[in-house]
């Protein structure tokens, strides 16, 4: 009775010690574990930057797709996805080249206008060029865990790539690279390099505030701003709103994954069976970084960050070296916070856009579809954890 | 006595379990990058236009993209490692690394490296 009671103190020493030693579970919107003080003042100043509502006196437009960056990136907390869709166009020409339509003002067509650009030429969003051969709809992703996702090195992605399929497991998954011959891995065409770079841009297209990294204004479909529409000096915010910006998307948090039961376990194994795994790559593990906590630490974004192709039916625009119906695989971490899924935001489900993937993933699809419904349910048990 | 022993023994063993399950750390966030002149532009052009010799190139900040007009004056020549190359070498798709300053009907090229044709892409 001595001995149980003294057990009894020594658990209920430990079991303090560790509620006292260890903080509760990660939330979305939650920063990174392991920040430091600092690092953590940036990310809250960040937080307040990146839910910045701007208006046409602070330089909003004159052409915006949404009026602060929270206005989209919002869902279940800042930094979240949204139910926006936004369009995109670009050229892709005969001989192969894909010209993203940058002198008529694309890839991205501003859905809005300012009442001043309204009044100036009657416009209410961006003219779409007639010329291009496709347009895409593109979802508004989470960002949650996207500086985990820039820390993993080139090298790690390239090592993943199977252009010609050499292993002939019917897979092969390419870089894409932007323009200026960097590996790119953000946006769903994986055309952007890094997460500073996305943002400096996004700030621009979507919201039409120039920023140091992008002091001009978004073009008209390729003619000028009128005169008069915007009289915001340029850059409309300076390099402190920016970088802390920055360092807010760059210090979140991947997404917990709900507690997998024994039917979950079980769908995690069939998803590595039927071949989901082979693009859905579990886990990725970042390099060296100059932020300790995204420094050698393994991400379970389930992607490889490469272009593949998911057939016909899903083909939209070509983006640098991606061809229309080639797509980055979706991170699926953080799937169960997601209402709607694709690229597209076409599945309403996570069974959905399994129905959805073809091309590359055809002979998934039917693996999934040939499934005993229990095994389906487990595996889609598993991926509603994620 | 052993009660008080074991006492200690948890005090000690406290801290360090407390630094085994949770670590944090400081880091410093990376510094901006300084701007450089003259303009230096890295892109991939779009077309090229005989007279007057110049080329469109498209430069990338994540999704926002910018066309110029790149004029290249007689005397400049596009390299290719380090070598002279034929004007013919340039074409749409190529990747190029430009020094130039902003003229009245677009940007004077004063270096042209070529740097990647769309063939020899990885």
């Amino acid at each position: 009775m001595k001995t149980a009671g003294r057990w009894l103190i020594v658990l209920s020493l430990l079991s303090a010690l560790y509620g006292a030693s260890c903080p509760p579970p990660l939330k979305p919107g939650d920063p990174l574990r392991g920040l430091s003080a600092a690092e953590l003042q940036r990310f809250e100043r960040g937080r307040a930057a990146f839910a910045r509502v701007f208006t046409p006196e602070t330089g909003l437009g004159p052409l915006f797709n949404a009026d602060g960056c929270a206005e989209c990136h919002e869902d279940p907390a800042v930094g979240g996805s949204g139910d926006e869709v936004e369009v995109h166009r670009a050229l892709l020409r005969p001989d192969g080249f894909c010209d993203p339509l940058a002198d008529r003002g694309g890839p991205v067509f501003q859905q809005h206008a300012t009442p001043a650009l309204q009044a100036a030429l009657g416009i209410d969003h961006e003219p779409e060029p007639a010329e291009s051969t496709a347009r895409a709809a593109r979802s508004t992703p989470d960002v949650f865990g996207f500086g985990l996702l820039e820390a993993v090195p080139d090298s790690e992605i390239i090592a993943y790539a199977d252009p010609d399929d050499r292993d002939g497991d019917g897979i092969s998954g390419r870089p894409n690279f932007s323009l200026d011959g960097r590996l790119g891995r953000f946006g769903r065409k994986a055309f952007v390099p890094t997460l500073k770079e996305f943002v400096e841009g996004a700030y621009v297209i979507e919201q039409g505030i120039t920023d140091p990294a992008v002091p001009t204004e978004e073009s008209i479909g390729g003619r000028p701003i009128p005169a008069g529409v915007d009289t915001v000096p340029e850059p409309e915010i300076g390099q402190e709103e920016l970088d802390l910006t920055e360092d807010f998307t760059r210090f979140l948090a991947a997404p917990q994954p709900l507690p997998l039961g024994g039917e979950g376990q079980r769908g995690r194994a069939i998803f590595e069976k039927i071949g989901c795994a082979s693009c859905h790559l579990p886990s990725l593990t970042t390099g060296d970084s100059p932020v300790r906590a995204l420094r050698y630490q393994r991400v379970y974004a389930y992607t490889d960050l490469l272009l593949h192709d998911m057939g016909a039916e899903r083909a939209d625009i070509c983006f640098g070296q991606a061809l229309p119906s080639e797509f980055r695989t979706e991170p699926l971490m953080g799937a169960h916070l997601m209402k709607t899924f694709l690229h597209d935001g076409a599945a309403k489900s996570i069974e959905e856009a399994v129905e959805l993937h073809g091309g590359e993933a055809a002979a998934a699809k039917a693996r999934f579809d040939g499934l005993p419904k229990g095994e389906r349910a487990a595996l889609l048990k598993f991926l509603n954890s994620l | 006595m052993r009660l008080a022993h074991r006492a200690v023994l948890l005090a000690f063993a406290a801290p360090i379990a407390a630094a085994l399950l949770c670590t944090c750390s400081a880091a410093q966030p990376p510094a901006p990058a300084a701007a450089t002149a003259p303009e230096r532009l890295t892109g991939t052009v779009t077309a090229v236009h005989a007279q007057p010799r110049s080329f469109d190139l498209v430069t990338a900040v994540g999704h926002s993209l910018r066309s110029r007009r790149v004029l290249q004056p007689a005397g400049v020549t596009i390299e290719a490692h380090g070598a002279a190359t034929a004007p013919a070498a340039l074409y749409p798709g190529c990747i190029v690394r430009v020094e130039c300053r902003s003229g009245p009907t677009g940007a004077v090229a004063s270096k042209i490296e070529l740097l990647q044709t769309p063939s020899a892409r990885p």
